[in-house]
Formats: structure tokens, sequence, C-alpha cells
């Protein structure tokens, strides 16, 4: 399966944040999506999760024209995300946040129920999963809303600055639990971070962002060595 | 493993046992003012645990509840009125009603019907507001039910006195269709329309985002709501036995805020809660009134010591225990907690 955007632009009042921008993740793989802040990643994100309509360009998932189709619908097609500022259900217990997530598959009662709590406990909430989300420190939020994400079953996994706030040991965790996902569950995941070792490490492909425009786009290696990237992140330890 | 079944039933035989009591006191004390008392209680339950199915599950306060609570109890009426007092009652009623009567039980589930289908036509194109739009419209849907009331004189006696509505309700009934109501909340909120609307409370971006479709989960809850509020007028009106538009404003409206919001909007336990206090609260400050009205002790009248003490007691549970008695977790799962947790 393939998730793919065509010539994406977004303008916001007078600010273009998006310029024709397209990309391509398919099912197991880890498409990177880097650049500096403000490079329009977030926008991109809710443009491919509908949670911002573009002003021009189109959202495919395999044939299946998306572009106009509301979040609540691309979830049932198999799109799923986190947020960068965490969303997750507050006065929720960890098990109801994951669970509802769950609900709008079209498996039966017994089977989210086993199919939730393998996910919470691959992801490692198993302990804590009888609290509500407003009890949670922050990482475990962020790792709540990738399993919540995940309970929808997704074939897509679109994750915004998973790592954010997480300390080295945290995202080390992270990094390991995303690497198995794409084989174990079948998923293609599009993620955006600034932890950049969690990046090179993680990642099969980059694609690289600069003020709405794509800079760059392949293998970490030719990423790399690339004369606008090298200049987006200059003085960076890239 | 966490098994949604069970939860339900712990709090359920909790209220189930709690009812029971309630019950036995009052053969115990075996007055007709207490009688009275807990005969109001529980049709106050119905409509609180009522408007928790909406309010708490979808974090939006809504005013219009009493206005549904209206519908039931006309409604009710109308069609329980026996055929010769309705000449008298209702000289202006069309036809085919005049003619028709039915067992006021019948009538109480009519009612509860009619308001709800008066909800979801009224309220489906309101289910997109948020915040104080939502709140405001809620308020305006009150208004709305109330004028219709007011102006219908030849279904609701226009702003006189509705009367000649046969007296059916005990406090059997009340109490059993209380524990219905208390069931269907619980059963609603751990439902996947009760789970995916608390969700769009919480969060209405992420909610959509994980397939909640918003406005269509509202909309359910706020018939599901208006059948409860409906049943509970209908009730009422069978206790009473006669009544007018009046009885269905704004001090009724500001009753049951004030008990969901003292008890918790979010859960069904809280609102239960919520009855239960300002309903002794209420008693007690009557009492209280009395005592100092035959004691002379002070020479003015002494009236709205209710209303005053009511609003206090809002404002202070909203500053310092803003989500209520019960915030978050039912009783069921504070048993739970402290007594199982090292099971
Ligand atoms: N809702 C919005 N309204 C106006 N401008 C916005 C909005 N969202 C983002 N922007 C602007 O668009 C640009 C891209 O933002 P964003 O996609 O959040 O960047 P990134 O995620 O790469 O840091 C920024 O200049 C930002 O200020
Ligand atoms: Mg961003």
């Amino acid at each position: 399966m393939k998730l793919t955007c065509n010539n994406i632009t977004v303008d916001f009042s007078g600010l273009r944040a998006l310029n024709k921008v397209s990309l391509s993740v398919e099912t197991k793989e880890i498409l990177g999506l880097i650049g500096p802040n403000g490079s329009g990643k977030t926008t991109l994100l809710n443009v491919l999760g509908g949670q911002l309509k573009s002003n021009e360009g189109s959202v495919k998932k395999d044939n299946l024209d998306i572009t106009t189709m509301p979040p609540r619908l691309r979830v049932k097609n198999g799109l799923a995300r986190s947020f960068q500022i965490v969303r997750t259900f507050e006065s929720l217990s960890v098990f109801d946040n994951v669970k509802s997530a769950s609900l709008t598959t079209s498996k039966s009662n017994v089977e989210k129920n086993n199919y939730c709590n393998e996910i919470i406990s691959y992801i490692g909430l198993n302990k804590i999963k009888n609290e509500l989300a407003n009890t949670l420190n922050y990482g475990d939020r962020r790792r709540l809303e990738i399993a919540r994400a995940m309970a929808t079953s997704p074939d897509f996994l679109l994750l915004d600055e998973p790592a954010a706030g997480m300390n080295d040991n945290e995202s080390e965790i992270l990094l390991n639990t995303l690497n198995v996902i794409p084989k174990k569950f079948n998923v293609g995941i599009l993620i955006i971070d600034h932890d950049m070792s969690l990046i090179m490490k993680l990642c099969h492909r980059l694609h690289v962002l600069e003020s709405g425009e794509t800079i760059a786009e392949g293998s970490i290696d030719s990423v790399k060595k690339h004369p606008d990237v090298i200049k987006a992140y200059l003085g960076k330890d890239f | 493993m966490k098994d949604f079944t069970n939860e339900n039933f712990i709090n359920i035989l909790f209220f189930f046992g709690l009812f029971l009591l309630i019950y036995a006191l009052n053969i115990f004390m075996g007055t007709a003012i207490f009688e009275r008392i807990v005969t109001n209680l529980f049709i106050y339950i119905i409509l609180v645990v009522g408007l928790q199915v909406f309010m708490g599950n979808s974090g939006i306060l809504s005013f219009a509840h009493i206005g549904y609570m209206s519908i039931g109890a006309y409604c009710s009426g109308i069609f329980s009125i026996p055929v010769k007092m309705k000449s008298m009652a209702l000289p202006d009623l069309y036809y085919f009603i005049q003619i028709t009567t039915f067992d006021p039980i019948i009538c109480i589930f009519i009612g509860g019907i009619f308001a709800a289908i008066v909800a979801a036509v009224l309220t489906l194109p309101l289910m997109r507001l948020n915040d104080a739009a939502a709140v405001i419209t809620s308020f305006a849907v009150l208004m709305v039910i109330h004028s219709i009331v007011v102006g219908w004189s030849a279904v609701t006696n226009g702003p006189r006195t509705f009367f000649g509505v046969p007296k059916a309700t005990t406090l059997e009934l009340a109490m059993i269709f209380s524990f219905a109501a208390v069931i269907i909340a619980f059963l609603y909120k751990n439902s996947r329309f009760g789970l995916l609307l608390r969700a769009t409370r919480d969060n209405e971006v992420a909610a959509e985002s994980i397939g909640a479709n918003t406005v269509y989960l509202r909309w359910f809850a706020v018939i599901v709501s208006a059948f409860l509020a409906g049943i509970a007028g209908g009730l009422w009106g069978h206790f009473i036995t006669s009544f007018s538009p009046k009885s269905f404003y704004l001090r009724e409206t500001f009753l049951v805020i004030s008990m969901i919001i003292i008890g918790g909007s979010f859960t069904v336990t809280g609102a239960i809660a919520g009855a239960l206090f300002v309903t002794i609260g209420y008693e007690f400050l009557r009492w209280i009134e009395k005592v100092i009205k035959f004691s002379d002790a002070i020479k003015f009248e002494f009236i709205g010591l209710t209303e005053i003490f009511l609003s206090i007691t809002m404002i202070v549970f909203l500053v310092t225990k803003p989500k209520g008695l019960f915030p978050f977790l039912e009783i069921g799962e504070i048993i739970k907690k402290k007594f199982f947790k090292k099971g």
C-alpha cells in the first residue's frame, strides 16, 4: 500500500506554508520528515491527516483520492496520527484512551479488548493502564498517543515529534519500539522529529523541507551530503 | 483485564442497594411528607441522570433539559386525562385527542418519546457548536419550548394551570423508573457511543482523528437525555396532578444544574450524589425556615433562604471542587480501587 500526496500548497493568509510538496510512504517503510522549525512539517501532516485543507494538490491512498475526506473517514481508510501538542483524552484511563480508538474498527468486542491490551503492553504502558491520562508524565502521554493511533489498526502511522521532551533513555526505548512496528503490524510510518540521532537510526528514507519547499529527498546518505541540507542545518550537528 | 460489564454491575448493584435503603427508611419514617420528599428525589434523580447522559459525556452545559421535562409532563397529561374531564380542562383540544385516553404508564412513555423526538428535531443543527455558543443556544431551546407551551393554549391551557392529570405516580413507581434510568445512564456511558463521546469531550480534534463523529454522537446523547427528561416530566405530572408552564422554567433549570455541578457531571454517581445532596440540603433549610418562622425570633418574612444557600453552595463548589463530588471515578471504580487493589 502507498500513501501519496501531490503538489500540496497551503497558504495561511499571505504566508505560503507549503509550496508544491509531494511525497509518498509505503507500507513497512519509515520515512523521516525533517526541516528547521516553521518549515511546514506539521502543516503537511495536517493535510495528510485531514485536519487541514490544502489550497492545491491531492492526497491519495493507493488509487483512492482522499483529498476532501474528513479525518474520521480517513481513519477507516487506514490513516492514524499523533499530535505535536499532546492530545490525549485526559479524563479517560489509559485503557479507555486506547479502547476508544479501536471502536470504529470492524473487530468483535473481545478481539478489540485483546488487541488493545496487546498494544498497551507492546508500547510499555501495561503497569499504568488503569490510571487516568491526566496523571501521566509527558513521555507516557506521548507513548499513549502512539498506542491510541495503533489501536485504529492503521496502514499508515503519522507521528509528529513523538520524542519531543523525552530524555535519551526514553527516546532509545521509543526507537526500539518504533523500529519493529512496520514489520510486526504491517504499517508505514511517517515521522517528524528534531532528534537527529533517532531519525538517522530509525528512518529508511528522508524528506527535507525548508520554508515550505522540498529541498532534498532520498536515502539518508544522499540527503546528508546534499549541499542545501548542509546549508539549512548550518552550524548544527547533523 | 478490564471488563466493562463487570464495572457496570458493581455500580448498578450499589445504587440498587442505596435505593432499597432509602425505601426502607421511608417505611421506617412512615409520614406522608417524607414519602413526598423521597418520591420527588427519585424523579429528580431521573432528571439529573438524564442530564448527565448528554452533559456529562459531551462536556456541554445544557439549559434545555427542563424544557424536555415539560414536554413529557404535558404530553403524558394530555393523553391520560379522562375523557369527561378533558372537555372541562381543555375545551379547545383537537377532537382526536379529546376522545381518547390511555393508561398513565403508557402516557409516561409517550411523553418520553415525544420529548426525544422534539429534541432530535430542534437540536441537530446545533450539535456542531461548542462552548459559549452551545450553552446559549441550549438556553434558546428552553425559551422556545417554554413559549410554545405558553402559547399553544388549545393543548396546554396556556399560561393557566393545567389540571385534571390522574394521580398515578407512587413512590414505588418513581423508584423503579429511577433505577431504570440509572442503568441506562451507566450502560450508555460505557457503550461505544458513550466512550467516543467522552473522547470528543476531552479533545475533539483527537477524537475525530480516531473516527468519532462528534455531531452524531452528541445528537444521539441529546435524544436519550431528552427521553429520560420526558419520562421524569410524565412521572412528576402524575404525581403533582396540576401544573403550569412556570413549573418548568428557570428555577427548576437552576436546580438540576446545581445538582449536577455539585455532584460532578462526568460521573453518573456524581449526578445521583448531587440530587441527594441538594434534596437533603433543601429540606433541611426549609425546616430551619419553618423553625425560625414559628419561633418568632425574627419578625420579618424569611423567604429565599434555600435559593441563597443553593447559589452559594454551587459557587463554593465551582471554586473549590469544579468537577464536583465525584469528578472522574464512579462509585464502583472507587470501591474496586479501595478493596480489590491487591487482588
Ligand atoms: N494555523 C496557522 N495559521 C497561520 N500560520 C500558521 C498556522 N499553522 C502554521 N502556520 C505557519 O506555517 C509555517 C509552518 O508551520 P509548521 O507546519 O507548524 O512548521 P513545523 O512543524 O515544520 O515547525 C510557520 O511559519 C507557521 O507559523
Ligand atoms: Mg511542527
